[in-house]
């Protein structure tokens, strides 16, 4: 499974209830299912949609590591 | 000069509390699901967590509560694991968040805890609402979700066969059959160079390759396997090598003696090691196909006067082609009609030789006729040759009869 870390205010906008996941400023991390409402033929397209970078699990555990995530 | 005073109070309705549990994640439900081959779940909590959230409804018949979605003045809020206190379990430290905000998801739950598919937890919320009305105290209780976690990597385990789902015995293409049938008669000499020839994919003795996956990875041990015949919806038969039509059951391949069956549904189940749990299984079917063929006697020459038997032979084809001993699959059936019999049997098989006194043909013009003719229909699966108390006849070798 992969996972995005994306824009806050862009997934909200497209239906994605903010609620339980973590955030830091206006970013929120997402996975990729949840992308499922997100416009768009691929998954790149839809993690282009929310300003988002993808992520393996491990490569966005390490990502996380950097601090002030909620 | 005051009166005593006499006190009185609105008479409020009390409050009406229900508690509903929703997953404000649904796409991080309480039900996980772990990939041991990569060593993941999916999702991640540590990376999406769960949310859970008692939403707490409260109202009065007397329309006198207005604070209908009632969260926000929750008090005492308490989550319990398995009946025990979220906040006094060592191994859930930091792995949950209560929302303590006055906000209406208050009391919801955070899990960023991953459950292992060996584990089960069951968490249910406990709060207060207090009813300044009243002046009283509520305990709200939801009802319980279950974490749990499903292990991906064991139900990946799949099983396949390398036949078709609906197997189909055609005894007409059956070389084998036809080879066994011309040595048993002498018509030819066994040879095994004839019999592997005579063995493709449509002889009787059909051998199902048998394939257990695990994820994309074909498994050569740690597993055994097991056939059953399926007799109802929820009524299996186990069957044994050596019994019914099974040749052989191995971990690779079932072997299935075909003559012996005319419909059939089989269930294969993969017995995993180390595993009580998994059977990974597999539904196939075997029928035997009717096809259409057309036979009749051959012998169209006129009787002499002199003659005193009658010999015919039958001629069958079918699907364009002539049907080579016909016998081996055909029940032919000679009879003969005449002016004073009619439905005269002779003998059953592919010719005859009758006496033709025996079919009640006249000397005379008008009864010195006969109509030869065979009746015929396709043979049956076979059955095991058994004595009135059901031992099997065998050859000297131990190997059992069958016959049709």
């Amino acid at each position: 499974m992969q996972y995005v870390i994306a824009n806050r205010g862009k997934a909200t906008m497209y239906g994605i209830n903010a609620a339980g996941h973590r955030t830091k400023d206006a970013l929120i991390v997402l996975h990729e299912k949840e992308l499922n409402v997100v416009p768009g033929p691929t998954l790149a397209d839809k993690v282009r949609a929310v300003d988002g970078v993808l992520y393996s699990a491990s490569e966005i555990k390490q990502a996380l590591q950097e601090g002030g995530w909620q | 000069m005051r009166s005593n005073k006499t006190r009185i109070r609105v008479d409020y309705a009390p409050l009406n509390v229900a508690v509903s549990m929703e997953c404000l994640t649904p796409l991080s439900p309480a039900l996980q699901v772990y990939n041991s081959g990569i060593d993941e779940f999916e999702p991640d909590r540590s990376l999406t967590p769960s949310q859970f959230w008692p939403m707490i409804m409260a109202n009065a018949n007397d329309g006198s509560w207005h604070n209908q979605y009632a969260n926000s003045i929750l008090t005492q809020m308490k989550w319990y694991v398995d009946g025990v206190d979220i906040t006094t379990l060592q191994d859930w430290t930091n792995l949950y968040e209560i929302d303590n905000t006055a906000g209406n998801y208050r009391g919801a739950i955070t899990i960023k805890r991953n459950v292992l598919p060996t584990q089960t937890f069951s968490l249910h919320f406990e709060g207060v609402l207090t009813d300044p009305r009243l002046g009283t105290q509520i305990t709200v209780k939801s009802d319980e979700i279950i974490l749990s976690t499903e292990d991906s990597s064991e139900d990946a385990y799949s099983l396949s066969i390398g036949d078709d789902q609906i197997i189909q015995y055609n005894p007409f293409k059956d070389k084998l059959h036809l080879y066994n049938y011309k040595v048993a008669h002498g018509l030819i000499t066994a040879t095994s160079a004839a019999e592997a020839a005579a063995t493709d994919e449509n002889a009787y003795l059909r051998q199902i390759p048998v394939t257990l996956f695990k994820a994309e990875v074909a498994m050569q041990s740690g597993y055994t396997i097991k056939l059953f015949r399926v007799n109802g919806p929820n009524s299996f038969t186990e069957l044994s090598a050596g019994s019914d039509e099974v040749v052989a059951i191995t971990p690779t391949a079932i072997t299935l003696d075909l003559r012996l069956v005319t419909k059939s549904d089989y269930l294969i189940k993969a017995i995993i090691t180390d595993s009580d749990r998994i059977a990974p299984q597999l539904q196939f079917s075997v029928n035997r196909v009717y096809q259409d063929y057309n036979c009749r006697p051959t012998n169209g020459t006129g009787i002499n006067p002199g003659d005193i038997q009658r010999f015919d032979t039958a001629m069958c084809d079918s699907d364009g082609n002539v049907v080579e001993c016909p016998a081996n699959i055909i029940k032919i059936v000679w009879k003969t009609d005449s002016a004073t019999i009619t439905g005269q049997v002779h003998n059953e098989g592919q010719s005859t030789l009758f006496t033709i006194a025996k079919t009640g043909i006249g000397n005379r013009y008008d009864d010195d006729w006969l109509d030869i003719y065979v009746e015929t229909e396709i043979k049956p699966m076979h059955k095991y040759a058994v004595d009135e108390n059901g031992d099997f006849f065998t050859d000297e070798n131990g190997n059992k009869f069958i016959f049709n």
